[in-house]
């Protein structure tokens, strides 16, 4: 078994010395962000992480997800895990404080969505995604369904999914099939949606999905497709749980990686038509979806941060303790093969890579803080657009570094590191979906280029090379 | 390269992602030199964290050696690399 031990050093000196918490624990709402607040929260995820989700990474690779009759069955020790992360309270850090969130900074947050990534990738998908789901009823949806939903899902009582892929509409979302029609007030959702990450499952007694689907008149493209809140079992007025809904998980997809995060096969409607509720405006589903993909994609930017960071670690412990060879220029006795050059090497680029992204993934978390909380409107701007900006970066150069770095740490394990006992292998498969969900890397570089850099004719590029310069200065 | 976008749109998409793994190249040395930066200082008041620091000037120092001379590499394929990308016919891949 691998252990893992969270760097909580390494995390705060990114956060306080690069990314700026002192300025982030500044602004309004977050003045109880004190620095022995976050160190106290640091070394409890930590010891959460370590003791409870890294020793089931593998057992859950081995075991996977299973489903039976549209029954989703989470690898042995999944659910008493997330018993325990619900009880801790650790789905409401980044929550309004009003749905019973503890309402701590996105910069907080994304150091824990690493400690949960680095021990357990597959597990943290889950909250990643019920996190997104919060964000996006917080943000769009009308004041009665924040009084159905926001509560329990703040809790992490019930956990939410994003329903975008259809077989046929995978990046090209213009070509999405499924269908609401008005019934009341509601809507009956009928259609297939696929790639649903943890779209199934037992950790909780109910699922919330959100869903895009088109209305009878609506255009044809991205112009033309709805966002629709789409739960498992109906609501009751009294908040309890009611009817099952028209939904079902009709199978789940053998992976290259994350075996313990089911990725569903969802059918809506097959007896007539899912209940569902229109999120916002009709036809603005994908702007609200883009919305909430910024930090999701920050969110799996981080993801080759975190397994970089465990496979560092791992790779580190293996070097120390396998002996082979007699490295050059030492001594003539046998040695462990951390005193191999080329095996430095490759522990160095493991650490200096993920140090790297770490800090810019913080980084940029920190300025999605300050867009959101500034009092000054232009600094708000600034952040947004430095986000904005580095956002496609940390999903697509992130992801990418951390296949490599999960390579090479497959790579100093030698042939041990072919072998799944070791596993070496489990962070290098479960990481190589990272830099294709949630927007391959072809579709951030086009985001970058496009979006970020043409469209205001590289006015936000310029300013963070700018920025850059300034660094340069103080150095001379 | 906003120039170009119009322009060329089909030769910046082609080097589209060597631009983003520069921009991430780059933007990451530059934290790794801003983390130097702060080591440096922290060093010459060292209070017992001294080997902390000085691992992150090290780590600094590999990344600057190693990770970000790729930037230039990644820069020549932006410049240069479209048009051998684009220049066979798709039948003959």
């Amino acid at each position: 078994m691998t252990t893992y031990k969270a760097p909580v050093k390494d995390m705060l000196f990114a956060m306080r010395e690069l990314a700026g918490l002192d300025e982030i624990a500044k602004l309004p709402g977050l003045e109880e962000t004190t620095p022995d607040v976050v160190q106290t929260i640091l070394d409890e995820a930590g010891r959460f992480a370590a003791e409870v989700l890294a020793p089931l990474n593998q057992p859950g690779d081995r075991a996977g997800a299973r489903v039976a009759d549209g029954v989703v069955t989470t690898a042995p020790g999944f659910k008493e895990a997330y018993r325990q992360f619900v009880d801790g309270g650790w789905p409401t850090v980044p929550c309004p404080p009003q749905f019973g969130g503890q309402g701590m900074p996105q910069l907080l947050s994304i150091a824990l969505q690493e400690m949960w990534c680095a021990s357990n990738m597959a597990f943290s998908l889950c909250p990643m995604l019920s996190q997104a789901a919060v964000e996006a009823i917080e943000h769009y949806g009308t004041a009665a369904q924040k009084a159905m939903f926001m509560v329990p899902m703040v809790s992490g009582e019930w956990t939410g999914t994003m329903n975008l892929t259809e077989p046929q509409a995978g990046s090209d979302l213009a070509a999405t099939r499924a269908r609401a029609v008005p019934e009341g007030d509601h809507y009956r959702i009928s259609g297939t949606k696929i790639f649903i990450t943890f779209g199934e499952h037992d950790l909780t007694e109910n699922i919330i999905h959100l869903v895009l689907a088109r209305l009878p008149d609506a255009p044809e493209g991205t112009k033309g497709i709805s966002l629709f809140i789409v739960p498992k079992f109906l609501v009751n007025a009294d908040g309890t749980i009611g009817a099952r809904n028209d939904l079902q998980c009709v199978s789940l997809e053998h992976k290259l990686g994350i075996h313990a995060s089911p990725t569903a096969v969802m059918s809506y409607g097959d007896k007539g038509g899912a209940v569902g509720y229109l999120i916002g405006q009709p036809n603005r589903g994908l702007e609200y979806m883009f919305l909430m993909m910024n930090r999701a994609r920050l969110s799996v930017g981080l993801q080759g941060v975190a397994v970089s960071e465990r496979a560092y670690q791992q790779a580190l412990g293996f070097a120390r303790e396998r002996v082979q060879g007699r490295p050059l220029g030492v001594s003539n006795a046998r040695a462990a093969i951390v005193h191999h050059p080329d095996v430095r090497r490759m522990l160095m680029s493991m650490k200096a890579q993920t140090e790297a992204m770490r800090a810019l993934a913080y980084c940029t978390a920190a300025s999605l803080d300050k867009s959101i909380r500034h009092p000054d409107s232009k600094e708000r701007a600034r952040a947004q657009a430095y986000a904005d900006l580095l956002i496609p970066v940390v999903k697509g150069w992130l992801t990418e570094q951390g296949n490599e770095v999960a390579s090479t740490g497959v790579q100093i394990h030698g042939g041990m590191g072919f072998i799944e006992e070791t596993g070496a292998a489990q962070h290098f498969r479960d990481m190589r979906i990272a830099a294709i969900y949630e927007g391959t890397t072809g579709i951030q570089a086009m985001d970058l280029v496009g979006r970020k850099i043409a469209r205001d004719a590289g006015a936000a590029a310029h300013a963070l090379i700018a920025d850059m310069r300034a660094s340069c200065d103080q150095l001379k | 390269m906003c120039d170009n976008f119009s322009a060329d749109s089909r030769a910046v998409a082609a080097g589209s992602v060597p631009y983003l793994m520069l921009f991430g190249t780059v933007a990451g040395g530059w934290q790794m030199a801003r983390a130097a930066a702060v080591a440096q200082e922290k060093l010459v008041g060292a209070n017992g964290d001294k080997a902390f620091y000085e691992t992150k000037l090290a780590t600094a120092r590999y990344y600057a050696d190693h990770i970000l001379p790729r930037a230039h590499a990644y820069g020549r394929e932006v410049l240069h690399g479209a048009a051998s990308t684009l220049r066979l016919d798709e039948a003959l891949l």
